[in-house]
């Protein structure tokens, strides 16, 4: 179709398909003639040139398939829209050209190649060892070319320490990385690469091509990767990386009468460092100095550690006297490989074998050593997962005694599937664990959490083998909902949205303990506030009303 | 503090178990009585081939009296093949045996023979049954009632007692000790309301086991949606419910008579007999109390609460600077050694 946009004439054409499983694409011909614009990819089909209009991500727009009408001019009016902002607007083009900068870069580099991966933090100008990809590997962290600094952070027991430092992999060459001050935005084809790449060393401070000819290029070698970094928009930091090859060792090529004989290739990289790796999943770098101690590593400590690594927190340490045993293996998180082995040092195995800056340590040590050992202050968050009400009643009543100012978290869950709770108890803010242990009937410290959705004194164990092998029945859905929801609360205090003590309980169907003839709490039937943060205060607490 | 935690104080104050060290004194004589009863009965042909505790000590249910002084409510089982015709019989028996324990003024009432010790304060209700099978009959009766009154008269002890404890009623779903524990101290309250606010004449016709039933029936147990009991809210809705549940007759002249049916056999008045003046009085102070609940109910202060309250219940019912003195003063440790618990990870 021919139309006009922001003045310009402009032809659009639908790329038919069967049906539309997706917004419907308007390509939009002769795209060179309006210049560089955002979010339109040039490429050649049959000869013919056409942009690749860039309107949503596939997966944001829900499409009604059963109109396809309706949607052909639905996407036509986005198509449009997005065209008039590109072509109106130079200075939000220029913008989006340089935030979309590595999807265009990604356009230039061969499919299906794997990226390099590149291991650094800091946007510095440095030179690395290129490592080559184990021969005949398919996957893992080894079936890729690296890029590591030799002062990497990453965690000696990680797959990505192993597969560089264990598997004695060649070096394949060097690569440079270079911080541009300003980005170019990425030529439309191939055939530019080459002036774009001596437009922007061109363009590189005095000092910085200095040291980059004196020190980092003078290498010669027949491979070059090069590496590069730079600011985008709204403080965005991108990489991206430049392969050059040569059949005869030379340097680094700096300028235009050096190129010759040089083959430039586009390649994609993968960014292996914390900021982007913790960030792109959902973590925090702000949580990699806190230090927090998980103890008790059963069903649901071991989930509420793992979650807190996956969150960011590096220096998480876990305490737990018990072995994994095979009875553990349906809710828990560790595999089998680790049977007989202690949990927490499992544990740590396993957090830094999934997060490669992992610092987590362990104690094959019970709560009560734990507090005669180490000095709880130390710890920013003491998550206790011990499913003990006596021992975590103790240890509340240590900390006071001993005016030990740190902030806990208890968690626990009940058999049969009806629920679990988490206590956060800040020091100096109204409520303590204590609140939640209340006796209701009497107002005096109670020995079973008020909190609860089962009463008290009833046979809730269950046994296979007899004595010594009894264990309270609930499935790894109930660990898991109970950890995960210990460790939002424990998240949030650590990022500092969350400034008070409170509680937090979830409420799971009652068929299981019906089943059982399992009475249940008033509370239990009351309960409609699953997962909502409440006070934690009770104003029956002899140690909050002092 | 809250006024949930005084009520409790009020409750632990006037509260008295069989267990009790004050009750000691009387728990002895009581084992002591039994066994000369025992023999006694034994002697005369119809041993004792059970005996149980009843009335409030077995319900727990049981108030301090303002004067400290204690009962005792024992129940003896004759089997049937071996009991007198004459019920007043075994009274007898028991009569003769409390006045030789230096009990006075031993009386035979209709259901029951009934002394007091009077240098340890102590009251005594002695019951005789005989056993067929699994019913129990009372012996009706007293000493000079003519054949027509006197009367083995069907009887369900241990039923009574069923109900009181029974928690299978819907009102108790969810923590349903806890409730039946709140339904209890609701009977504890009121009987220190009765002993506090009616004159010693009236008093005595305001029975225990009348109170006692009615709030079973009408119970309205208040935990909020923490489990957290509120037994101010509780007691309120309940005595508003007695005041709609039917046990007050308006009689033409204005005043009112009271009839509470014994929940098991033999499903008698409990009131049966009582005048106009004890039914009227009743009536009012029971709205009185009411009206006092719902100003507690709507004052925010707690002093304000516990004044109010104070004038319901008497001086065991702390006031709001009594709750000051004692607060933080000492830690209140849970009574239980220990308590099954759920909690697992």
């Amino acid at each position: 179709m021919s139309t006009t946009i922001s003045g310009y004439a402009a032809e659009l054409m639908l790329r038919i398909e069967d049906r539309f499983l997706s917004l419907p694409e308007f390509l939009l011909l002769e795209p060179s003639k309006y210049g560089k614009l955002a979010h339109v990819n040039i490429e050649r089909i049959d000869d013919v040139e056409v942009g690749l209009v860039c309107v949503n991500a596939p997966d944001a727009v829900s499409v009604n398939f059963d109109q396809p009408l309706l949607l052909v001019r639905d996407s036509l009016k986005r198509h449009i829209s997005l065209l008039e902002s590109v072509m109106s607007d130079p200075d939000w083009n220029d913008r989006e050209l340089l935030r979309e900068f590595y999807s265009n870069w990604l356009f230039l580099c061969k499919s299906g190649q794997k990226p390099l991966l590149i291991n650094f933090s800091q946007p510095i100008l440095q030179r690395v060892d290129v490592y080559e990809p184990i021969e005949k590997a398919n996957y893992g962290l080894h079936s890729y070319y690296v890029a590591h600094p030799s002062d990497s952070e990453i965690s000696k027991l990680s797959e990505m320490h192993f597969s560089i430092k264990e598997r004695d992999r060649k070096v394949a060459g060097k690569a440079v990385v270079i911080p541009l001050d300003q980005l170019i935005p990425a030529p439309n084809s191939n055939e530019s690469v080459e002036d774009w790449y001596l437009k922007t060393i061109n363009r590189l401070p005095d000092e910085r091509l200095n040291q980059l000819r004196d020190q980092l290029g003078q290498w010669r070698d027949r491979h070059y990767w090069i590496v590069f970094t730079a600011i985008t928009v709204d403080n965005n930091r991108t990489w991206f990386a430049l392969k050059l090859d040569n059949d005869n060792k030379k340097a680094l090529p700096l300028s235009s009468n050096k190129i010759d004989g040089w083959r430039l290739t586009p390649i994609s990289v993968r960014v292996f460092n914390q900021e982007n790796v913790v960030q792109r999943g959902g973590g925090s770098t702000s949580l990699a100095d806190k230090k927090v101690a998980v103890v008790g590593v059963g069903s649901v400590g071991s989930e509420v550690g793992h979650k807190l690594a996956a969150a960011g927190v590096r220096h998480l340490h876990f305490i737990d006297p018990d072995f994994y045993q095979i009875d553990n293996l349906h809710r828990h998180m560790l595999p089998q490989a680790y049977i007989d082995l202690p949990k927490s040092m499992g544990m740590v195995y396993q957090c830094h074998a999934q997060f490669p800056w992992s610092d987590a340590h362990y104690s094959c040590e019970s709560l009560l050593t734990f507090v005669e050992k180490y000095p709880c202050d130390f710890f920013d968050l003491i998550v206790i997962a011990i499913g003990n009400p006596s021992l975590e009643r103790f240890f509340k009543q240590h900390l006071l005694d001993n005016n030990i100012d740190v902030t806990t978290l208890n968690c626990w869950l009940e058999g049969f599937g009806v629920g679990g709770h988490a206590v956060l108890d800040i020091s100096g803010t109204d409520g303590c664990l204590l609140c939640a242990y209340v006796d209701h009937a009497d107002g005096c410290r109670g020995l079973h959490s008020n909190l609860n959705f089962i009463e008290a004194n009833q046979d809730v164990m269950k046994s296979i083998a007899g004595c010594g092998n009894q264990f309270i029945s609930y499935g790894a859905a109930s660990s898991a909902q109970t950890a995960v929801m210990a460790s939002s609360l424990a998240i949030r205090y650590l990022e500092g949205k969350q400034a008070d003590s409170c509680r937090v309980s979830w409420k799971g169907d009652d068929d299981d303990a019906q089943a059982e003839n399992i009475k249940l709490t008033h509370r239990y039937y009351q309960f409609k506030e699953s997962l909502k943060r409440l006070p934690l205060l009770d104003e029956d607490c002899d140690v909050c009303s002092r | 503090m809250s006024i949930q935690r005084k009520f409790i104080n009020f409750h632990n104050a006037i509260k008295l178990s069989r267990e009790d060290d004050k009750y000691r004194d009387a728990r002895e004589k009581d084992e002591s009585i039994l066994a000369a009863l025992k023999a006694a009965f034994k002697e005369a042909g119809y041993p004792v081939i059970e005996t149980f505790i009843q009335g409030s000590l077995r319900t727990a249910t049981t108030i301090k009296h303002p004067k400290n002084d204690f009962d005792i409510d024992r129940a003896l089982v004759i089997d049937s093949a071996n009991a007198p015709e004459d019920p007043v019989e075994v009274k007898k028996v028991v009569c003769s045996v409390l006045e030789k324990r230096g009990f006075k003024d031993a009386k035979i009432k209709m259901p029951c023979v009934t002394a007091d010790y009077a240098s340890l304060n102590l009251h005594i209700d002695i019951v005789v049954y005989r056993k067929s099978g699994d019913n129990y009959e009372l012996a009706v009766g007293k000493r000079n009632s003519g054949d027509a009154v006197k009367e083995w008269s069907p009887s369900d002890p241990k039923g009574l007692i069923d109900n009181i404890n029974d928690k299978s009623s819907y009102v108790y779903i969810g923590s349903t000790e806890d409730k039946l524990c709140q339904y209890k101290r609701l009977v504890r309250y009121m009987k220190r309301w009765r002993d506090e606010k009616f004159e010693d004449s009236v008093r005595k016709k305001v029975y225990s086991i009348g109170i006692t039933v009615m709030l079973k029936e009408q119970f309205k147990p208040v935990l909020n949606e923490e489990g957290k009991p509120d037994d101010l809210q509780a007691l309120r809705d309940t005595v508003a419910a007695i005041l709609t549940g039917g046990y007050f007759k308006p009689q033409v002249d204005g005043n009112y008579r009271v009839k509470v049916d014994l929940p098991v056999t033999p499903s008698r008045d409990i009131f049966d007999g009582s005048s106009a003046a004890t039914g009227t009085q009743f009536w009012n102070k029971l709205n009185t109390v009411l009206r006092k609940l719902d100003k507690a109910l709507a004052e925010e202060s707690l002093k304000k609460q516990c004044d109010i309250l104070r004038e319901l219940f008497g001086d065991d019912f702390e006031t709001a600077e009594d709750a000051n003195r004692n607060e933080g003063a000492k830690v209140a440790f849970s009574t239980a050694g220990s308590v099954g618990t759920s909690q697992g990870a």
